[in-house]
C-alpha cells in the first residue's frame, strides 16, 4: 500500500459536483427513501389525511347543499332530503375520526420518530467525517444547516407531497362535478391559468431576490444581536467605545434592508394584484355573469346548479393556486433536501482501510518518516518531519506560536493524514489500524477542551460512567487535585456540571475546569499521554503538580508535552524546538543550552526574569 | 374562586401587555400601527360585503329579475370588491413588511442600549440573565409575531361580529344555536389547549436533553472528543432515553386529545353547523315553505366563514397569551434600573495627570453568594506607579479589578479616585479613565484597526494604531496582511477574513491597550497564551508603560509581576501579604512559596 502521496478531495468539491447533477427530484428521493426508512405508514396516511379533507369538504358544501337547494325547486320529499343528510354526516363522522387522530396522535409521535431517525443518520456520519473538514468554515457552514434540515426536513417532505395529492384529487373531484353540470364554465378557469402561473413564477422569483439581497445584512443583525446580549461581551460593551461602533454598524444594516424592502416589496405588491384579478374577478364574475344568463335568461340551469358551480369553482380556484404553489414548494424542498444529501454523501478523507488491524495498546515505538502537511495544498505547515519514540520517552515540544505544534500532535492521532511521508505505530503505518481503537491508545489533554454537561465522573471516564468507575475516577480527580472541591459538592463526582441541563449544576472556575481535564487524561491511564499547553490557566502551585504527575512520576508512559513554560524542559528526555515547520533544534535540555541556539535564547529569556539580583548572569554566558 | 381569579388575572395579563405591545409599536412605528387598524377593518368590510352580495345576488335570480339588473348588481359589487382588495393586498405586501423592519430597527436599539446599562451582576444570576437579557436577543421576530396577531385578531374580532350579526338578522331562532356553538367551541378549544399545555410542560425538560445533544454534535469544540473517546455512545444513549420518555408522555396525551379534538370539530363544526342547520331549512323550505332561499344560502356562507374564523381567532388567543409572557419579561426588562449610574450632580474626572486611586477597607460579596469574594481590601496605587495582584485560582484578583472599574460596586468600605468616593464621578467619564484587556477579551467581525481603536471616533491615526500592534509584537503578522490594519477578522462575513490563532488575538487584545487614551492601564492575565519570545517583548512594554500610566497587573507568571512597585497577594479574597518584591521575598511567607515553585527548575540550573 502507498500512502507517500495522498490526493485532497475537499468536501466542497464533491457537493459541487453533487448540486450539478442532481436535479430537485432527486434530492427529494434521496430524502423520501430515508422517510420510508424511518416511517413505512406516514407517507400513505398523510395522502389519505389531505385527500380526506378536500372530499369531504367538497361532499357537504357543494354537493349536499346545492341538490338541497334542487330538491325544494324540484319539491322533492323531506324525508328523503333527511335522509340524503343523514348518510353525509355518518360519512363525515368517519372522516374526522380519521383525521382527528392522525393529525393529533400519529402525527405528534411520528414527528419526533423521523426526527430521531435523521438527527442519528447525522449524528453518525457527522463523527466519521475528519476534524480537518470540520475546522473548514465552508464545510462547517454546510454541517451546520443539515443539521438544521435534518430535524423536520423529511416531515416537511412528506406534507409537501401530500398537500399536492389531496389538492389535485380534490381539484379532479370539482372538476368533474362542474363538467357534469356545464362544461363551458370551464373556460373560465381555464384562462387566467397560463398568466397567473407565470405570475406567481415572477413573484416567487422576485421574493427569492429579496431573500437573497437580504441575506448578508440579515446575517448582520443577528450577528450583532448575539453581540449586544451574550454575557462574554458584556465587559467590553460597557468599558470601551465598542457599543458606538456596533450601533452605527446595526443603523447601516437595518437602512439597507428597509431600502431592499421597499424596492421588492413595490414589486411584488404590483404582481400580487394582477394575480388577484387574473384568478378571482376573471374567473369568479365570468362564471357568475354566464350562469346568470343561463338561468336567467335560457332558463337552463336550475339555481342549485348555480350555486354547486359558484361553490365548485371558488374552492377550486384557491386549490389550483395552491396545487401551483405546491409545485414550487416541492422544488424549494428539493434544494434543502439537497444540503442534507450532499452532507450525507460527503466522504470522509480518511479511506476506510477494509483489512485494518487493531492495535496492540502497548506502545513499543512511534516513527515519523518525512512527514509533511499542509491544509491547502499550497502553504506547508509540517515539513519533512523525522523522529523516533521509543517506549517511555517523554518529550517536550517548544516553538512559536503558530509554528505547527498542535498539527505534529493531530497527525500522531490521525486525526489528519500527512501530506507526505507516514508515521509508524510499533512498526506499522496507522493507516493500517483501525481508525477507533487507534485513536484510543492516547489520553489527551488538549488546549480546546470541551466539558459536557453530564455528571462530573461522566467527564473524567468520556465513555459509559457506571459505578463500579467510581473509586478510578476518585483516584485520578485527587490527582488532578481537585478532589476536595469536589467533596464539598452535595452530590460529589454525581454532580452534573454547569447549569446547562441541571439547574442546580456546577459551573467550574476556569482553573477547575483544566483540572478536571487533566484527570480525563490520567483516567485513561494509557501508555501514550498527549499534553497540548495544559497550565496556561493554572496557578503556579497547580502547574507544578501537572508536571509532577506527567512528568516525573511516570516513568513507564509516553509523554507528548506542549508547553511554553520551558521549566518543564529538565524532566523530559528529548526537547523538540520547531520553528517554521521543521525541527530546528532537538536533544535533552543540557545539549540545546550548550548548542546556544533559538532554545537557549529562549530559555534564557525566561530563566532571567526569575534570576534573583545579582545571581544572575553567571555561568550563562 | 381561585381558579377563576387565575384565569382573570391571565387576561388582565394578556390585555395589559397588548396595551403595552401597541403603545410601543405606535412609538416606534406609528405607520405599521395605523396599517394594522386599517388592514382589521378592510377584511371586515370584505367579509361582510360578500354576505351581502351573495345574498342579494341570490334574490335577485330567484325573483326573476331582468338580466341588465343582475349585470349592475355585479358590476357595483366587482368594484368595491377591487377598491378592498387593492387596501388589503397593498397593506399585506407592502406596508407591513416595510414599516415592521422600521418597528425592528427603532425597538432593537432601545433595548441595545438597555442592555448596555444594565448592571453586570445581572450576568451572573444565570436565571435571571436567561430569562430577562438573552431572551431579548430575538425581540424583533417576537415583536413582529406579536404584532401580526394583535392585527389578526382584532380583525376576526371585527369580521366574527359581522357575521353573527348578519345571521341573526335573518333568523333570529338561529342565534341560539350560533351562541351555543361558539361558546362551546370556545370551551372546548381552550381545554385541548390546557391539555397541550400541560403534556408540553412534561415534554420541555426531555426536550432540552435532546437540544442538548444536539448542540454538542453541532460544536467544534467537541468535534475532537468525538473521535477521540467513547463519548458519543453516551450522547446518543441520553438522546435515545429522552426520545423515549417524549414517546411515553405523547402515548399518555394524545389518545385523549385526539377524541376531544374529533368531538369539538365533528360536534360544532359538522353536527351542529353543518346538517342541524341543513335540516332545520330543509324543513322550513319543503315543509313549511316559510323561508327566502337566498337566506338559506347566505346562512350556509356565513357559518363557513364562522367556524374558520372561529378556529383562527382561538389560534390567536393562544399567540396573544405567548406574546403577552413575552412582553412581560421584555417590560421588566425595559423598566429595570441599574444601581450603577452617574449621579444627577456626577463630577467630572479631574484632568490632573496626578490620579490617586485607593481601595479602603473593600469588602464584596456577588449576589447570591454567602461568602465574601472580598474581604476588608486596602490598598493605594500612586501615580505612574505600578500594582501586581497575585494568588492562586479563585483569590478573587479578577473581581478586585471589576470593582476598580466600577462593574460593580461595593458592599463596604470605598473606592476613592484622590480622595473622592469614586460613586460621585461621571460613571462614562470614570470608566473612560481605564485601557484594560481581560483574560476573556472577545474580537469582533470588523476591521484590524476597528477591533484595536474599539471605537467610534477619529481620535487615533492609522499610525498611531499600527504602532500600538507592533508594540504588541503584532509587527510580523501585520506586514503580511495584504489590507494591513483593515483586514477583516474572522471569516464571519469575509470569506478572506482573517484567522487568528490564540496567541496573535492576544497580541490584538494587547494593542487595544497600548492604543487607549486611559490613564490607568489593567492588565488581567496578559501572556496566559504567548510563547516565551511574547511573553518578554509583552512584559517589557508593561514595565515601559509603567513610565507614564500607572499600571494594575494580574498574572500568574511571577515574572512580570516582580517589578511592581507594589504587589499584594490575595488568598480567599484577603490581602495576605503586600509590598515590594524583595521584600516579600525576605518575609519569606507565602508569596516567596509561589515564587520559588515557580522559579526553582530555573534557578536549579543557573
Amino acid at each position: 500500500m502507498n500512502y507517500k502521496t495522498r490526493i485532497f478531495v475537499w468536501g466542497e468539491d464533491i457537493m459541487k459536483k453533487q448540486v450539478e447533477k442532481s436535479s430537485a427530484l432527486d434530492n427529494n428521493l434521496y430524502v423520501l427513501r430515508q422517510l420510508f426508512a424511518a416511517s413505512k405508514l406516514r407517507l400513505p396516511f398523510e395522502i389519505l389525511f389531505q385527500v380526506s379533507k378536500g372530499v369531504t369538504q367538497t361532499l357537504i358544501y357543494t354537493v349536499l347543499f346545492g341538490s338541497i337547494i334542487n330538491s325544494i325547486v324540484d319539491g322533492r320529499d323531506f324525508y328523503k332530503v333527511m335522509e340524503y343528510i343523514v348518510i353525509v354526516a355518518a360519512f363525515t363522522a368517519a372522516n374526522i375520526w380519521f383525521q382527528s387522530w392522525f393529525q393529533e396522535s400519529f402525527l405528534a409521535k411520528d414527528n419526533a420518530r423521523i426526527q430521531k431517525y435523521m438527527l442519528m443518520n447525522v449524528y453518525a456520519h457527522a463523527a466519521s467525517l475528519d476534524i480537518q473538514q470540520y475546522e473548514n468554515p465552508e464545510f462547517y457552514d454546510k454541517y451546520v444547516r443539515s443539521l438544521d434540515e435534518a430535524s423536520s426536513r423529511a416531515s416537511k417532505l412528506s406534507s409537501s407531497i401530500a398537500n399536492a395529492a389531496g389538492l389535485l384529487v380534490t381539484v379532479l373531484y370539482l372538476l368533474s362535478i362542474i363538467v357534469s353540470k356545464e362544461p363551458w364554465t370551464l373556460v373560465f378557469v381555464l384562462i387566467p391559468l397560463v398568466p397567473g402561473w407565470l405570475l406567481g413564477k415572477k413573484k416567487n422569483s422576485v421574493s427569492y431576490d429579496l431573500y437573497i439581497k437580504n441575506t448578508s445584512p440579515n446575517r448582520w443583525t443577528k450577528y450583532l444581536n448575539r453581540i449586544m446580549y451574550l454575557k462574554e461581551y458584556a465587559k467590553e460593551m460597557r468599558l470601551t467605545g465598542i457599543y458606538g461602533v456596533l450601533t452605527r454598524k446595526y443603523d447601516d444594516t437595518m437602512d439597507e434592508i428597509i431600502k431592499n424592502e421597499k424596492k421588492y416589496d413595490r414589486k411584488t405588491t404590483i404582481m400580487t394584484l394582477w394575480m388577484d384579478f387574473m384568478n378571482d374577478k376573471v374567473i369568479y364574475v365570468g362564471i357568475l355573469l354566464y350562469v346568470s344568463y343561463l338561468i336567467v335568461v335560457k332558463k337552463k340551469l336550475l339555481i342549485g346548479d348555480y350555486l354547486i358551480i359558484q361553490n365548485a369553482v371558488a374552492s377550486m380556484t384557491w386549490r389550483v393556486s395552491a396545487l401551483i404553489n405546491s409545485g414550487l414548494d416541492l422544488q424549494q424542498s428539493g434544494r434543502f433536501s439537497g444540503l442534507l444529501r450532499e452532507f450525507l454523501e460527503t466522504k470522509p478523507l480518511v479511506h476506510v482501510n477494509e483489512e485494518a488491524i487493531a492495535p496492540n495498546p502497548a506502545m513499543e515505538s512511534i516513527e515519523f518518516k518525512n512527514v509533511s502537511f499542509s491544509y491547502d495544498g499550497k502553504k506547508e505547515v509540517l515539513k519533512n518531519i523525522n523522529l523516533t519514540v521509543k517506549k517511555g520517552s517523554r518529550i517536550l515540544i517548544v516553538g512559536k506560536n503558530g509554528a505547527g505544534k498542535s498539527t505534529f500532535v493531530k497527525l500522531l492521532m490521525n486525526l489528519y493524514q500527512p501530506t507526505e511521508g507516514e508515521i509508524l505505530y510499533n512498526g506499522k503505518n496507522i493507516q493500517e489500524y483501525e481508525v477507533n481503537p487507534y485513536r484510543h491508545i492516547y489520553s489527551t489533554v488538549f488546549q480546546d477542551f470541551y466539558l459536557y454537561a453530564f455528571s462530573i465522573g461522566q467527564n473524567v471516564v468520556m465513555d459509559h460512567y457506571e459505578e463500579n468507575k467510581a473509586p478510578y475516577v476518585e483516584k485520578a480527580l485527587t490527582e488532578a487535585d481537585l478532589m476536595k472541591k469536589i467533596q464539598s459538592l452535595e452530590k460529589g463526582i454525581l454532580s452534573n456540571v454547569t447549569k446547562e441541563i441541571d439547574d442546580d449544576g456546577f459551573v467550574p472556575s476556569g482553573g477547575e475546569k483544566q483540572k478536571m481535564v487533566i484527570a480525563r487524561a490520567i483516567y485513561q491511564a494509557s501508555d501514550v499521554i498527549i499534553l497540548d499547553e495544559p497550565s496556561s490557566a493554572l496557578d503556579p502551585l497547580s502547574e507544578a503538580r501537572i508536571n509532577e504527575i506527567t512528568l516525573r512520576s511516570s516513568s513507564e508512559k509516553t509523554v507528548f508535552m506542549i508547553s511554553h513554560r520551558l521549566s518543564s524542559a529538565q524532566y523530559v528526555d528529548e526537547v523538540l524546538l520547531i520553528d517554521d515547520g521543521v525541527i530546528k533544534e532537538r536533544g535533552t535540555h543540557e545539549s540545546l543550552m550548550n548548542a546556544n541556539g533559538l532554545y537557549a535564547e529562549m530559555y534564557r529569556m525566561q530563566q532571567e526574569q526569575y534570576a534573583l539580583e545579582g545571581e544572575d548572569k553567571n555561568g550563562q554566558d | 374562586m381561585d381558579k377563576t381569579n387565575k384565569k382573570n388575572g391571565k387576561s388582565v395579563k394578556i390585555l395589559k401587555n397588548s396595551i403595552y405591545l401597541m403603545r410601543l409599536i405606535y412609538r416606534f412605528s406609528p405607520m405599521l400601527f395605523a396599517f394594522t387598524i386599517i388592514a382589521a377593518i378592510a377584511e371586515f368590510c370584505f367579509t361582510f360585503f360578500n354576505l351581502l352580495f351573495t345574498k342579494r345576488l341570490v334574490q335577485e335570480i330567484t325573483d326573476g329579475n331582468e338580466f341588465a339588473v343582475i349585470c349592475v348588481t355585479i358590476a357595483v359589487w366587482c368594484i368595491a370588491y377591487l377598491l378592498l382588495r387593492f387596501l388589503i393586498i397593498s397593506i399585506d405586501n407592502y406596508f407591513r413588511p416595510v414599516y415592521t423592519k422600521v418597528l425592528i430597527k427603532g425597538l432593537e436599539k432601545y433595548l441595545y442600549d438597555k442592555a448596555a446599562k444594565v448592571d453586570l451582576e445581572c450576568y451572573d444570576n444565570s436565571e435571571y440573565y436567561n430569562e430577562f437579557i438573552w431572551a431579548t436577543n430575538n425581540s424583533g421576530e417576537m415583536v413582529t409575531g406579536a404584532c401580526n396577531s394583535l392585527g389578526a385578531f382584532l380583525g376576526y374580532v371585527l369580521q366574527i361580529s359581522g357575521v353573527i350579526s348578519m345571521v341573526v338578522l335573518i333568523d333570529p331562532s338561529l342565534s341560539a344555536l350560533t351562541f351555543v356553538s361558539v361558546a362551546l367551541n370556545i370551551v372546548v378549544a381552550s381545554s385541548l389547549e390546557k391539555k397541550k399545555v400541560e403534556y408540553r410542560k412534561e415534554i420541555v425538560g426531555k426536550e432540552k436533553v435532546e437540544r442538548y445533544v444536539e448542540r454538542v454534535f453541532y460544536l467544534q469544540d467537541s468535534a475532537k472528543d468525538l473521535r477521540l473517546t467513547n463519548i458519543k455512545g453516551v450522547l446518543l444513549e441520553t438522546y435515545e432515553k429522552a426520545y423515549q420518555g417524549v414517546q411515553t408522555i405523547l402515548k399518555k396525551y394524545v389518545g385523549k386529545i385526539a377524541f376531544v379534538s374529533f368531538l369539538s370539530t365533528f360536534g360544532f363544526r359538522y353536527a351542529l353547523n353543518t346538517f342541524v342547520i341543513y335540516g332545520y331549512f330543509a324543513y322550513k323550505l319543503i315543509v313549511k315553505q316559510s323561508i327566502d332561499l337566498s337566506d338559506f344560502v347566505v346562512v350556509n356562507k356565513a357559518m363557513v366563514d364562522l367556524y374558520l374564523l372561529l378556529n383562527r381567532w382561538s389560534g390567536q388567543i393562544n399567540a396573544l397569551y405567548r406574546n403577552a409572557v413575552y412582553v412581560d419579561t421584555m417590560k421588566k426588562f425595559i423598566n429595570y434600573e441599574p444601581h450603577i449610574k452617574s449621579e444627577a450632580d456626577a463630577k467630572r474626572i479631574p484632568d490632573a495627570e496626578e490620579l490617586i486611586l485607593e481601595f479602603r477597607n473593600v469588602t464584596f460579596t456577588y449576589p447570591g453568594n454567602d461568602q465574601p469574594t472580598l474581604r476588608n481590601v486596602s490598598f493605594k496605587i500612586n501615580p505612574r506607579n505600578t500594582l501586581a495582584v497575585v494568588g492562586y485560582n479563585g483569590a478573587g484578583k479578577t473581581t478586585l479589578v471589576k470593582l476598580m472599574m466600577r462593574l460593580y460596586d461595593v458592599d463596604q468600605g470605598e473606592i476613592l479616585l484622590n480622595g473622592r468616593n469614586i460613586k460621585e464621578f461621571d460613571l462614562e467619564d470614570y470608566r473612560a479613565m481605564f485601557s484594560s484587556v481581560f483574560q476573556d477579551f472577545n474580537l469582533y467581525a470588523l476591521s484590524l484597526a476597528e477591533n484595536v481603536k474599539m471605537n467610534d471616533n477619529d481620535v487615533l491615526t492609522d499610525d498611531e494604531i499600527v504602532s500600538a500592534l507592533k508594540h504588541a509584537d503584532f509587527g510580523g503578522k501585520l506586514s503580511t496582511l495584504k489590507d494591513g490594519i483593515n483586514s477583516q477578522i474572522t471569516r464571519e462575513f469575509d470569506e478572506e477574513g482573517l484567522l487568528l490563532s490564540g496567541g496573535e488575538k492576544q497580541k490584538v487584545a494587547m494593542a487595544r491597550v497600548f492604543a487607549g487614551t486611559g490613564k490607568i492601564i489593567v492588565f488581567d492575565e496578559p501572556s496566559a497564551a504567548l510563547d516565551p519570545f511574547a511573553e518578554y517583548n509583552i512584559n517589557k512594554r508593561i514595565i515601559e508603560s509603567s513610565q507614564k500610566k500607572s499600571v494594575v497587573l494580574i498574572s500568574h507568571r511571577l515574572t512580570a509581576t516582580r517589578m511592581a512597585d507594589h504587589i499584594i497577594m490575595l488568598e480567599n479574597g484577603e490581602v495576605v501579604e503586600s509590598g515590594r518584591h524583595e521584600e516579600l521575598m525576605q518575609l519569606d511567607g507565602k508569596y516567596a512559596f509561589m515564587y520559588k515553585v515557580q522559579a526553582e527548575p530555573y534557578l536549579k540550573k543557573a
